[in-house]
């Protein structure tokens, strides 16, 4: 397997694909209609090769590997993992299938695609595939062609919740490769607010292809959490697609290590004025671990903000990348989009690849970008020693410092709390040999 | 406790110590002035083993040991203590949480048992309270937008808790108003000990009206130029160090 031509593998990846799409039950519902045009979209698609900018430093290659097309085996299950001292309403989608709900609190409600009917199928019919279309990328033509369902989540209009969501898209504790193909569509109505904790966990070897839309009404506001703390063997390809209404406010917080293949694929498009995002992303990759962060804020319309910082180390062989696309859109007068990153090379051998990419039509905006790369202050890791501190502590001391400006602004205390002790698992892990 | 014996050493390739001799036995303070640039706070970093200074020659002996064998931390463990000329700022680091670190790394070497968290904040608070520090600098960033006199407040505030066997201060009352100079002194003071020595590296005779020395040396271009007493500082004080030059070609 492993001696075949790369043209090989992705024809044999993508006729699997189509075969097991094809096995799905005939279906003329709304699963049966996504997967139809999923598939339809794939066969079309062509997947994305090494001359591809999206993917330059990307390569999919380990996403190709045997297996990672399987479906999960049925009956699967997953240690419980709650972050501690947080008080939450769950939702899990365990391996691409969603879990039985739990009962929410007034306002909240989640529907599986299976199971919609009135309201929630209409809002259904407008906005899945509408912001993460099939025809634009093939992976999200993937997911639309094999996910064995979705969830609808939507919070009512006016409605302040005040017990964040949280959403595990969790693989199961099976050593069997598999690929699972999360769907979940999150709609905050007119002057609603939400907190939505996502959380990626597993480290198994496994293809986890996720597709979220968020759309957010008038007034409404959204802090998304993105917590993937799992190192190790899976590959996570995340596609993120949000819509902010007018005055909407959405806040993304990610804080994720690199995995043997982890790529968030972030589209932000401001299509109400004066609507307000902010994403703050804390990134760590160790030995020989991966992770892509595709941003793309689209400003359509006048008046938006955008700030976005970022904080990225990697150490050993790992690699970290940041495309930060900044589209303000002709007409999106008094727009201010601001991109700040800040990257911590540990290893002379490691590699973080930060590209701004701005592009502006409208003469009466405000738009900054800037990029530093360091390394840890050799001043501080001398002072911190001559305190008796070991080169191990001192290093992973002024790697937490680093990370801090991002981390401590976490809006959920109980979350923050989490973090500390999970990235200083990640730094305190054993450097590995190279892989071969 | 400490024998330095015929030290040389270069920075970027540059001689700054020249064959310099200094003992220091348990129970001594020992002043070290000179003239800017003469090498004492090459000599405190070598002692204290940063990086970038190459030891040529000479030997340096600590407790028996062979102190230029050992890694930073590991000198600081065993009981070095360098409270630095210009201590460094760490933003994102408490203040708390290094000196949390520090105390451990310390006193698990010694085979004393960690504290709790409340037994450490109770430590830290008194001491910050001897050295007239608010305690909310514990909460800030190691150093962070400290003023200069707080950051020499700082530095013996680490070494009050750490307890170190040697302690060597590097300029620790410049820059400190004369309340403050009565407040470090007294911290020093409140070290010393007959098993523990300290080198004091200054410029003004006035610190050793607080805290007397037992010897004071005069290092000149990269030697101890001259040692004696307390009066030797006086001495320097009225006429400098340019009779010590003229005496010595
Ligand atoms: N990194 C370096 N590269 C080149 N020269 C250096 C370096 N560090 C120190 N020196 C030189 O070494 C000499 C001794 O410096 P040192 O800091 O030890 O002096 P000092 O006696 O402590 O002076 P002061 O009283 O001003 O603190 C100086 O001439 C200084 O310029
Ligand atoms: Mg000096």
């Amino acid at each position: 397997m492993t001696t075949m031509k790369r043209s090989e593998r992705i024809e044999v990846f993508a006729r699997t694909a189509r075969t097991r799409s094809e096995n799905f039950p005939a279906d003329t519902g709304v699963l049966g209609r996504l997967r139809a045009a999923g598939r339809a979209a794939f066969s079309a698609a062509e997947l994305p090769n090494p001359k591809t900018e999206a993917w330059k430093y990307s390569r999919i290659g380990p996403l190709l590997e045997q297996g990672l097309l399987d479906r999960a085996p049925a009956g699967a299950a997953a240690t419980a993992r709650p972050i501690p001292g947080l008080d939450v309403q769950s939702i899990a989608i365990l391996d691409g299938i969603p879990q039985p709900l739990p009962t929410f609190t007034p306002g909240v409600s989640v529907t599986s695609f299976a199971a919609l009917s009135g309201a929630e199928a209409a809002a259904v019919e407008t906005h899945l595939g509408r912001l993460a279309a099939v025809s634009e990328r093939p992976f999200v033509a993937l997911n639309a062609a094999l996910l064995e369902d979705g969830l609808l989540i939507q919070v009512a209009p006016g409605v302040d919740v005040a017990l964040p969501i949280e959403l595990l898209l969790a693989q199961s504790d099976g050593a069997a490769p598999r690929g699972v193909h999360p769907r979940v569509l999150v709609i905050v109505g007119q002057g609603a607010r939400a907190t939505l904790i996502e959380r990626h966990l597993g480290a198994a070897m496994a293809f986890t292809n996720s597709v979220v839309e968020v759309v957010l009404a008038d007034g409404a506001q959204l802090d998304h959490l993105r917590l993937a703390l799992d190192a190790g063997r899976g590959r996570w390809l995340s596609a993120l697609d949000v819509e902010l209404g007018r005055a909407a406010r959405y806040h993304l917080w990610q804080a994720q290590l690199g995995a043997a293949f982890r790529r968030n694929e972030i589209r932000i498009r401001l299509a109400g004025e004066g609507a307000e995002v902010t994403v703050s992303g804390a990134g760590l990759t160790r030995n020989n671990a991966h992770l892509d962060n595709q941003l793309c804020l689209e400003h359509r319309v006048p008046r938006g903000t955008s700030t976005q910082v970022f904080r990225n180390i990697a150490g050993e062989t790992s690699r970290g990348i940041l495309n930060g696309r900044i589209h303000i859109h002709r007409g999106a007068q008094k727009t201010d989009a601001q991109l700040h990153t800040k990257s911590l090379l540990l290893s002379s051998r490691a590699e973080i690849d930060v590209k701004p990419e701005l592009e502006i039509y409208a003469d009466d905006v405000k738009c900054a970008h800037g990029a530093t790369l360091g390394q840890l202050d050799a001043n501080a890791l001398f002072y911190l020693r001559s305190r008796g501190l070991d080169e191990t502590a001192a290093r992973t001391l002024l790697s937490f410092a680093f990370l801090a400006e991002v981390v401590d602004g976490f809006p959920v205390d109980a979350v923050r709390e989490a973090l500390r002790p999970a990235l200083a698992q990640a730094f305190a892990a054993p450097a590995e040999e190279d892989a071969p | 406790m400490l024998k330095i014996t015929n030290l040389h050493a270069t920075v970027a390739d540059t001689p700054i110590l020249k064959g310099l001799n200094l003992e220091i036995n348990a129970g001594e303070v020992h002043a070290i002035m000179g003239p800017n640039g003469s090498g004492k706070s090459t000599l405190a970093a070598v002692l204290a083993g940063r990086d970038g200074y190459e030891v040529t020659a000479g030997s340096i002996e600590y407790l028996g040991r062979d102190l230029l064998a050992l890694a930073v931390e590991e000198r600081a463990r065993a009981g070095v203590f360098l409270a630095f000329q210009y201590p460094v700022e760490i933003p994102g680091v408490s203040n708390m949480e290094f000196l949390r670190a520090s105390l451990e790394a310390v006193r698990s070497h010694r085979g004393e048992p960690n504290l709790s968290a409340v037994e450490f904040m109770k430590l830290a608070r008194a001491t910050s309270a001897q050295l007239q520090l608010d305690p909310e600098f514990l909460k800030r960033g190691v150093n962070e937008g400290f003023s200069g006199g707080e950051k020499k407040r700082n530095e013996i505030l680490q070494m009050l808790l750490l307890q170190p066997n040697l302690a060597i201060l590097d300029e620790t009352d410049s820059g400190l108003d004369i309340d403050a100079l009565q407040v470090v002194a007294d911290g020093v003071n409140a070290l010393r000990s007959p098993e523990r020595a300290i080198i004091m590296v200054t410029h003004y005779q006035r610190l050793l009206d607080y805290v007397v020395p037992d010897q004071v040396h005069v290092l000149a271009d990269g030697r101890i130029l001259r040692s004696g007493g307390r009066e030797l500082a006086l001495e320097l004080e009225a006429k400098g160090y340019g009779w010590l030059r003229d005496d010595a070609a």
